[in-house]
């Protein structure tokens, strides 16, 4: 071999160990296909033909699992690509001025993270996995481009952004603390029966102070009120597996008429 | 429960089941523990324990090694002295790793046990043990009197009736006598002499004082027992009539525990004879109004745990049976081990290393096991066994995530040979042990313990274990 070829070997080796050694480096987009993701009636693809699926697939990137705690992004970083979950669930969090981080949503599969970072064209939250979690990340100024071609894409990427602007002005009225975790536990619930889970047994992965923090009340409250819902019946709760024995009671405890879906 | 009908037919199976095998205080046992495990491990599985929805609640074993002189049947970790110099230094230590403890836990997590085992707690002086119950009231937030559960196991030899007096009005709710035997000739043996008289007067003062539980240790298959010493010895239990009793099998292996080889082989009453003994226990404690309530120990009516059994509140932790909810234990002192979260942990058994340890600030953790999800699957399944003894298979199954047949095909398959023997009732939904099968729980255990089948220990070659009966 002479010095070129040992040269271009040495390169060959060395891109390839930098790939393996950087976590969440994209993997080619063979590795993804909405047409055969669960979560495809629930995210972007929504209302998608074969064609149509296949140009979107074309603008997303899988990224390898993240562990416990490991960051997507920063807030403050520039603004390029939004994000699905693919699996587990993220939480996205602000700073106020005083440094105090505050927990503004958490995610889970098929929800979209980083629309926040459009207007300013920086992302205003962090977003942090929870437990082993992976996401889809799409490149904002490529689906900007398909959805005005695409008209049913153009419309599910505004219903999502209207879903959270209505979650977040929901977030904005104060309650007492104990319909606010009632609130959460159903809206969680709603949430995971959307996405085909179960809506009576669901995993809190979420440390207490993430809920506490979300729901602004102490990480005391939290267990104290979760043990409260154990004694009237409307709950169970083992490690982190919550069962609810009593939706309605919830329901009604939140605030919510019958009908209401949240 | 059905009385439990001791009758001709228990022999063979006592023979047959007559292996060496785990006690199942833990799950993995202490076989898995590994030096790999370090403070940096503890510390994760505590932050992870306060992070829980509802954080369990906290329970502490309190670790005293000292006695003041030899028995030659006991394994524990222990040093014989007569200072209690050594003692009061090693409070000191003690008190640091305490301390270390309690900055780990968030400030909601209520101690609602607190237990002193050894060597021989009562090695320490009522005002010292006031002075640790201190300590731990500066370092975490105890629960409220009524629920808050503080036992000690007493040496008889070691505490005066105006001690007792003490102990229980500091707030000793449960006490655990250490008998071993009446016999004369056995205390001889094995180097613990002591009158009914002591005994029994502890126990007055004890009761005089309103404590809530009594219970007594008796030990069978001592050396110079005999089928008609031992029922004397029960005679006198039965008088005395604590709430519990546990009824611990010697395990006579010389070469694992020096002490051992002060007991001559020979006095050691043969297979068939301790057996008898064993159902002649049984018998007469269940007669007498005892309520078995699987391994070692018997309970009256009355009792909570008699109680918990039949309701199904029963829980199994390093002392033995227990009605609390699931706790977080913290185990301080020399050897004590901890359970927290999805984790084991166990304390350096010298105390010179211990020392250091508390010197450089570090927890004394000599080594300890992380639980993988198959750990805790088979914790949960072999506690339910050794405690309610009911298992629904889509029950089971739906809490785990598993299919339980398919997830326990193999061991579901060992079990018939069990069932066969009457000891485990099988049908389509789940298994349940027998009356009959509470005695041989430890068996029914090892058909799912992943560790004993990896490495085939249940055949009786090396007798890491102790005898399952």
């Amino acid at each position: 071999m002479n010095n070129q070829g040992i040269v271009k070997l040495f390169n060959i080796i060395l891109k390839w160990s930098l790939v393996m050694a950087n976590q969440h480096s994209p993997i080619s987009p063979s590795f993804l296909k909405c047409s055969q993701c669960s979560l495809s009636k629930l995210c972007l693809p929504v209302g998608l033909d074969a064609q149509d699926m296949m140009s979107l697939e074309k603008i997303i990137e899988a990224s390898s699992p993240y562990k416990e705690n490991e960051t997507v992004y920063q807030s403050e970083d520039n603004f390029e690509r939004i994000f699905a979950v693919k699996s587990g669930m993220f939480k996205t969090v602000v700073m106020d001025a005083n440094g105090n981080e505050h927990i503004v949503g958490f995610h889970l599969p098929g929800e979209l993270f980083g629309l926040d970072a459009i207007y300013p064209q920086k992302y205003i939250t962090s977003a942090i996995s929870l437990g082993t979690s992976s996401v889809c990340g799409i490149n904002y100024n490529d689906l900007e481009g398909l959805a005005t071609k695409l008209p049913s894409l153009q419309r599910q990427l505004f219903s999502l952004m209207s879903k959270e602007v209505h979650t977040s002005q929901s977030m904005a009225v104060e309650h007492a603390a104990d319909q606010k975790l009632a609130g959460f536990i159903i809206t969680l619930s709603a949430r995971y029966k959307q996405r085909g889970y179960s809506e009576t047994r669901i995993n809190l992965m979420m440390p207490r102070r993430d809920i506490a923090n979300h729901l602004n009340m102490a990480a005391e409250t939290v267990s104290r009120l979760f043990k409260r819902f154990q004694k009237e019946g409307l709950l169970e709760i083992k490690r982190t597996d919550l069962n609810i024995i009593n939706m309605e009671g919830l329901r009604v405890l939140a605030g919510c008429s019958p009908s209401d879906e949240p | 429960m059905k009385s439990l009908a001791v009758t001709a037919d228990l022999a063979p199976l006592l023979n047959k089941y007559d292996v060496y095998g785990p006690r199942y205080t833990s799950y993995p046992t202490a076989l898995q523990f590994d030096e790999s495990f370090t403070e940096e491990d503890y510390c994760r599985h505590a932050q992870s324990s306060n992070q829980l929805p509802v954080p369990k609640p906290l329970s502490i074993y309190i670790h005293i090694p000292f006695c003041k002189s030899l028995c030659y049947y006991c394994g524990c970790n222990k040093i014989i002295t007569s200072k209690q110099q050594m003692a009061t230094n090693y409070l000191d230590y003690l008190y640091q790793e305490i301390e270390m403890h309690g900055k780990y836990y968030a400030d909601d997590r209520l101690l609602q046990q607190i237990h002193f085992g050894g060597g021989t707690p009562t090695f320490l002086k009522p005002q010292q043990l006031r002075e640790v119950m201190e300590v731990l009231a500066q370092s975490f937030h105890l629960g409220l009197p009524d629920s808050l559960e503080i036992s000690i196991e007493v040496d008889p030899r070691t505490v005066t009736s105006d001690e007792m007096t003490e102990l229980v009005k500091m707030g000793f709710n449960r006490i655990s006598i250490g008998v071993q035997d009446f016999d004369p000739d056995v205390q001889k043996a094995i180097n613990r002499v002591q009158s009914k008289t002591q005994v029994e007067d502890v126990i007055r003062s004890a009761r005089d004082n309103k404590v809530d539980s009594v219970s007594i240790d008796i030990i069978y298959g001592l050396p110079k027992q005999t089928r008609a010493s031992f029922s004397n010895t029960l005679d006198d239990i039965i008088r005395i009539k604590p709430d519990r009793i546990a009824l611990y099998n010697y395990a006579h292996m010389p070469q694992r525990i020096p002490a051992q080889r002060l007991i001559h082989a020979t006095d050691i009453p043969d297979t068939a004879e301790k057996l008898d003994i064993f159902t002649d226990s049984i018998r007469r404690l269940t007669e007498a109004g005892y309520i078995y309530i699987g391994m070692d120990h018997f309970a009256l009516p009355t009792d909570s745990l008699a109680i918990a059994l039949k309701t199904g509140g029963l829980q199994r932790n390093f002392q033995g049976y227990s009605t609390h909810a699931e706790c977080d234990v913290i185990g301080v002192g020399v050897s004590a081990i901890s359970r927290i979260n999805d984790s084991f942990s166990q304390n350096v058994t010298e105390i010179s290393k211990y020392k250091a340890a508390i010197i450089k600030d570090d927890l004394p953790i000599k080594r300890g096991v992380n639980l993988t999800t198959d750990d805790r699957i088979r914790a949960d399944l072999i506690q339910q066994i050794m405690c309610d003894g009911i298992i629904d298979y889509s029950d089971f199954g739906e809490g785990h995530d598993i299919f339980f047949h398919r997830y326990f095909s193999e061991e579901l398959g060992s079990l018939d040979a069990l069932a066969d023997d009457g000891l485990v009732d099988i049908n389509d939904y789940g298994f349940k042990v027998t009356p009959k099968g509470r005695i041989f729980l430890r068996n029914i255990a090892m058909k799912f313990d992943a560790y004993l089948t990896q490495t085939k220990l249940q055949l009786n070659e090396q007798p890491r274990y102790s005898k399952t009966l």
